[in-house]
């Protein structure tokens, strides 16, 4: 292997991509601060945001910890995703199953999926005002329609063989859901997780616009308040890292559990 | 051309169609090829199951309203709701009067959209040209795309004022990186097949890409178009929660504050209808653009 592939194939790591992207990133805010000139609590440069991301994992924000802080904010997340998926995935198995059901259901689900977030946040806080329930309830009802979907989705999708040719060889209809029906759509059902959980990041910092001292998005909040600009920019930071993560998890899931595609 | 069996193939479809519309996968292949069947096809498709869903969505509300389990407060009959519609089509709330509002946010999202799609779209296609681009945007898009475009809500505002710049500016922002994804997706979409038989046709440069590439990606990219759409609509509704005095996101968050539950409703509603009107322009404008294109692709 001569050098330049051996370089290239360096280059294209996913680690050192990241790597580059972010250190372009850096190199291009330097840049904009010095070309701006604005004071640091309006635009702050990268390592003022560092030393307050490190001050607040140090201090923690507001009498509370900084994971505690995150920690409130995965809990919500992770709440409202679960509550979605096991309401949402069962509602799209049943519209597989029933073309009554489907017909019956689907403009429902269609009329109120474009429905922001926040919408759906100002009628949830007039009936239960601004506590946890809430809060929960808005990321469940902007996730359940998306990963109804998918689920149906991926059962329309799955060729009616795979499950002939189980019946075929004698597997009973419980057997069938589960050994092919159920594995069968489970990338779909994912890849729908997928896009509901940017959809409940986005649902999470509205909730957590509204009356609370503690999550990422009241971080965010109560800095831009105080013109602390870096903590917010440093909130927003913690909010991409996280969101990252978790999306990376799902896709982690997806490789895991549909290994028997490649089988 | 067309024999009874592929009507019914169409009719069968369309559960998919509603399935797919934002689901991010490409069905727009399923209609707009038939002329005067088609268009009744579409009237059935587009009208009905939407009308039955709302007739029996008012049917609901009016039932739980009526019999009185809550108050008045907390869930307003439909006949509250729509008295004070037409109410405040003609004394102000606020600043303006309903349409004045809808007009403000109608204005705000479309500048806000049309600038994110045309960014995202231009930095979508550079991607797929463009090494350097792709290989810095891949990991940069990875690391946005779960982060809501609200979080920068306060951080514009600092940088931008209180005026329609910050507003339009979250807007774009939440449009921008995922029709970026959705149009780098879509260009990579392309078979190599229908590549190299354009090539082994003669065509290179610009034609090979406005004659082979733009309309093989068009159909996916409009279909992204439509969740960033709905996603726009959630931007404005956070850029109103913050700091305006106007539109229909603004509404929403006043009367909540005041508790005037009906406004509440006025304006919710009246978001999910100007938000269905906007998402079905944009299915029409994916049928005269895109036509029978996706068709000939499939088949062939």
């Amino acid at each position: 292997m001569n050098l330049a592939s051996r370089c290239r194939q360096i280059l294209e790591a996913g680690p050192i991509r990241g790597l580059a992207a972010a250190v372009a990133v850096i190199a291009v805010w330097e840049l904009l601060v010095a070309i701006t000139n604005q004071p640091s609590a309006v635009f702050p440069p990268p390592d003022t945001v560092a030393r307050t991301l490190q001050a607040l994992a140090a201090d923690g924000f507001s009498n509370a910890d900084l994971s505690s802080h995150i920690g409130r904010s995965l809990a919500r997340v992770a709440l409202g995703l679960l509550a979605s998926l096991a309401v949402g995935v069962p509602i799209g198995f049943l519209m597989g199953r029933s073309t009554l059901l489907r017909r019956a259901l689907t403009p429902f689900i269609t009329l109120f999926r474009p429905i922001p977030p926040f919408a759906f946040l100002a009628i949830l806080i007039v009936w239960f005002g601004i506590g946890e329930t809430s809060k929960v309830l808005v990321i469940f009802l902007g996730c359940v329609t998306i990963v109804a979907l998918s689920t149906l989705d991926g059962v329309l999708r799955m060729p009616a063989e795979y499950r002939e040719a189980a019946l075929t060889l004698g597997a009973n209809r419980r057997q069938v859901f589960l050994r092919v029906v159920m594995p069968g759509t489970l990338p779909q059902i994912l890849n729908g997780t997928r896009v509901a959980l940017a959809v409940a990041w986005t649902a999470l910092i509205a909730a957590e616009w509204v009356g609370t001292q503690e999550g990422v998005g009241a971080i965010i909040l109560q800095s831009s308040k105080f013109l602390r600009t870096d903590q917010a920019l440093a909130g927003i930071v913690i909010l991409g890292i996280f969101g990252a993560l978790t999306d990376r998890l799902i896709v982690l899931l997806q490789h895991v559990s549909t290994d028997w595609a490649s089988r | 051309m067309r024999s009874g069996a592929s009507y019914e193939h169409d009719y069968e479809l369309r559960d998919k169609r509603w399935l797919d519309g934002r689901a991010g996968t490409p069905v727009l292949m399923l209609r707009s090829r038939r002329g005067r069947l088609g268009r009744k096809l579409i009237h059935a498709v587009v009208f009905a199951p939407v009308t039955y869903s709302l007739l029996s969505l008012l049917g609901l509300w009016w039932l739980v309203a009526a019999v009185h389990i809550t108050s008045t407060d907390i869930l307003p009959a439909p006949a509250l709701v729509a008295e004070r519609a037409v109410e405040l089509t003609h004394s102000p709330y606020g600043s303006e009067t309903l349409f004045g509002h809808a007009l403000t946010s109608i204005v705000r999202v479309t500048a806000g959209f049309a600038s994110g799609c045309v960014a995202g779209i231009a930095v979508g296609i550079l991607m797929r040209y463009v090494y350097a681009i792709r290989y810095f945007a891949d990991p940069i898009l990875a690391f946005l795309r779960p982060v809501p475009a609200f979080a920068f809500v306060t951080v514009l505002i600092t940088w931008f004022g209180l005026g329609e710049l910050p507003k339009v500016m979250l807007i774009f922002l939440a449009v921008f990186s995922l029709t970026t994804v959705f149009t780098a997706a879509a260009m990579e979409a392309l078979p190599p097949q229908m590549q190299d038989a354009a090539r082994t046709l003669g065509a290179t440069g610009w034609r090979l890409f406005w004659f082979v590439q733009v309309p093989a990606a068009l159909p996916d990219v409009l279909v992204g178009m439509r969740l960033t759409l709905a996603l726009a609509w959630t931007a404005v509704m956070g850029a109103e929660l913050v700091a305006a005095d106007s539109g229909l996101g603004w509404m929403v968050w006043n009367a909540v504050r005041f508790g005037q539950t009906e406004v509440v409703f006025v304006a919710v509603v009246g978001i999910a209808v100007i938000g269905a009107l906007m998402d079905l322009l944009l299915v029409l404008l994916t049928q005269a653009l895109t036509g029978n294109w996706r068709t000939h692709m499939r088949s062939s």
